[in-house]
């Protein structure tokens, strides 16, 4: 697997972007499709997102970034697609060019947020956390959107929930970094 | 409560729930979940009938008093004698057990859907449910939920404790994962 340095050669598993649009996975070196994102998702995951740019910005601290795929040095080949994601300039520095038509980013992300949608299997969702960390994520957040908890994972064994009267913090990733849950959720039609 | 369950007859006889109202069927539990479920339920069993606590089940319903009617079934659970005194009766026909279990243990299987399981942790601590615990058999992971928001994570390296719900109780996660199983997905054979 390629080393996680930031000299390393782009190495393309997948085929290119320009021939496939849709969202999967590599898992094992084999494209997993993965389920429909739900548009509630898909704003939770924005949200967040826009919250994390708007501290990170200012002070040039990295990029985020939803729904982009990731190529993990696992030791089998592992392209996750985290609902979104944070990268420090110190995993990706600005200048560090990437190549145009690579269909994954050949960093660990910092920060790894998963939004769960409703047809998510638990197991695989653990598998996934479990990954993540062995791959180098420093910081995991798992967001229920029906029952509204976000569960903050310091690594596979290292987690508390936060209620939407909780606030959410950015840790030793986004030291500062304060976002209150309330305002995270959109209204829903169907919740308990 | 006195919302009539359904009578337990013949056509009673799989696995279901009762959410809203309606009548849900539970995926088929792995003979391995199962186990693990016994497991847990007869460690809990013997050390709660010897101290005098309570007693421990294996798949039975609940009836949780939620504003809408939902009744439960973890794959194993401990009823006080707090909770249901030692010796009172329970009716030979109801389908549910109407009482609040004070620990509940969900066996993640392979199909189970994570935020249908962490509604389910949700409810039961809303329904008043002390402890929860949710065990991983592909990560070997003990989740004890001492609320929707305090978690302990336990690896094999570690035991599963009562706290106060069962005062002394103690169980090597270890116990519950003997021997090879399937390996989890990407520490087996790389």
């Amino acid at each position: 697997m390629t080393p996680m340095t930031l000299e390393a050669p782009v190495t393309p598993i997948a085929p290119p972007l320009v021939e496939d649009d849709g969202r999967y996975e590599i898992v094992d070196g084999k494209r997993v499709e993965m389920p429909p994102m739900s548009a509630f998702a898909a704003r939770i995951a924005y949200r967040l997102a826009f919250r994390i740019t708007l501290f990170a910005e200012p002070n040039d601290l990295g990029e985020a970034i939803t729904d982009t795929l990731f190529r993990l040095p696992l030791e089998r080949v592992r392209n996750r697609r985290p609902d979104a994601a944070f990268v420090s300039r110190r995993r990706w520095p600005r200048d560090q060019p990437q190549a145009i038509r690579d269909n994954a980013w050949d960093v660990v992300p910092d920060l790894a947020v998963e939004v769960v949608s409703p047809t998510d299997i638990a197991e695989d969702l653990l598998e996934k956390i479990d990954e993540y960390f062995r791959a180098g994520v420093t910081l995991v957040w798992v967001v229920y959107p029906r029952v509204r908890l976000l569960q903050v994972y310091e690594s596979l064994t290292q987690t508390r929930g936060l209620t939407v009267n909780d606030t959410l913090d950015g840790g030793s990733v986004l030291p500062g970094f304060q976002l209150p849950l309330a305002g995270l959720y959109p209204e829903a039609t169907d919740s308990v | 409560m006195t919302t009539a369950g359904a009578p337990l007859g013949d056509e009673e006889s799989e696995h279901y729930e009762i959410v809203d109202g309606e009548r849900v069927r539970l995926p088929p539990m792995s003979a391995f979940a199962s186990w693990l479920a016994s497991e847990i339920a007869f460690a809990v069993h013997s050390f709660a009938k010897a101290n005098g606590l309570g007693e421990a089940t294996t798949e039975t319903l609940f009836r949780l008093p939620l504003p809408r009617e939902r009744s439960r079934r973890p794959d194993a659970a401990f009823v006080s004698y707090r909770r249901w005194a030692k010796g009172k009766p329970l009716s030979l026909h109801d389908d549910a057990w109407d009482v609040v279990p004070d620990l509940a243990v969900e066996v993640v299987s392979p199909t189970d859907f994570a935020e249908d399981l962490l509604e389910k942790i949700d409810e039961y601590f809303r329904a008043g449910v002390t402890l929860v615990w949710v065990v991983s058999p592909l990560r070997r992971l003990v989740y004890a939920y001492e609320s929707p928001t305090l978690i302990r994570v336990l690896t094999t390296a570690d035991e599963l404790d009562g706290g106060a719900v069962l005062p002394g109780f103690r169980l090597a996660v270890a116990e519950l994962f003997p021997g090879p199983t399937d390996p989890a997905p990407d520490n087996g054979a790389a």
